[in-house]
């Protein structure tokens, strides 16, 4: 089954790295690597962010012309996607219990948590799996939409392709 | 209550115009059916009923190709075009850093913008 990368995998994604090769080699086989627009959304604010440094330009460059040249798939929330997020984010307001390191304010924690979630919703209603490194949270909510939608088939958490 | 027929012939203004070019269709039966019963409801005929339909259908197709243009020249803006013949790209682990900042500055209360 084709996943769908958060923001976890996308952020690993680099000129150099095996995760390209991953995606030419997809592209060329038209089964293209999915990614969350909210992942990309993400990955462009932090390179933007840094845009004064010449490197971070080169990298949104590279970036926007392999979106440019359709060397992934960028899939959307789209109604449907927020109507199911909606819904999760009423029954689990909050991630899960804090992990051990994790320093993150409570802030920020509930602002990750709901991009989480609009990326699980995102990958449900589109038909995906979920590609991430981030297994724990991702489960949690997969298991809000099974008690939403017991019927349907549930989202599958995986690892990153590479 | 006055019957229909009793009242005052007011013919509704009709989409047929008074000049263009002339054309012999073969009309689907579901588009002749929708035809007639957008005539039936404006007391019109089953020609200007279908040009009222192809008016309609023109102005959703015109107003959706202006809406994909538009959307295609923003996006070239987007794209420009590429500044770095030989780039120098930022380290994997800097690339990393740079990704997941979102969640780690964004929204936090007294980000330094």
């Amino acid at each position: 089954m084709t996943a769908l990368w958060d923001t976890s995998v996308l952020s690993r994604l680099h000129p150099e790295g095996s995760l390209l090769e991953y995606m030419l080699d997809q592209a060329l086989a038209e089964n293209p690597v999915r990614i969350a627009s909210v992942a990309l959304l993400e990955v462009a604010y932090g390179y933007e962010r840094r845009i004064q440094d010449p490197r971070y330009q080169a990298l949104l460059d590279w970036l926007t012309g392999l979106l440019a040249g359709n060397a992934f798939h960028a899939v959307s929330l789209d109604g449907r996607a927020a109507l199911v997020a909606g819904r999760v984010r009423a029954r689990m307001p909050h991630p899960p219990a804090t992990r051990r390191g994790d320093r993150r304010s409570k802030t920020m924690r509930q602002a990750a948590w709901l991009l989480d979630i609009e990326i699980a919703a995102t990958a449900y209603m589109a038909g995906l799996d979920l590609a991430t490194e981030n297994r724990r949270d991702f489960e949690s909510i997969a298991r809000v939409l099974v008690a939403l939608f017991p019927r349907a088939e549930p989202l599958a958490i995986v690892g990153p392709p590479v | 209550m006055a019957s229909r027929a009793s009242e005052p012939a007011t013919a509704p203004e009709r989409a047929l115009p008074a000049r263009g070019p002339r054309t012999t269709l073969r009309v689907p039966e579901h588009l002749a059916e929708t035809a007639e019963r957008l005539a039936g409801e404006l007391g019109t005929s089953r020609n200007d009923a279908l040009i009222r339909l192809a008016a309609r259908g023109a102005e959703a197709y015109e107003r959706e190709a202006r809406i994909a243009s538009r959307s295609e020249e923003r996006w070239a803006a987007v794209v420009g075009d590429p500044r770095f013949d030989r780039p120098d790209f930022p380290s994997d682990d800097e690339a990393r850093e740079a990704a997941m900042a979102f969640r780690r500055e964004a929204l936090e209360p007294g980000f330094d913008r």
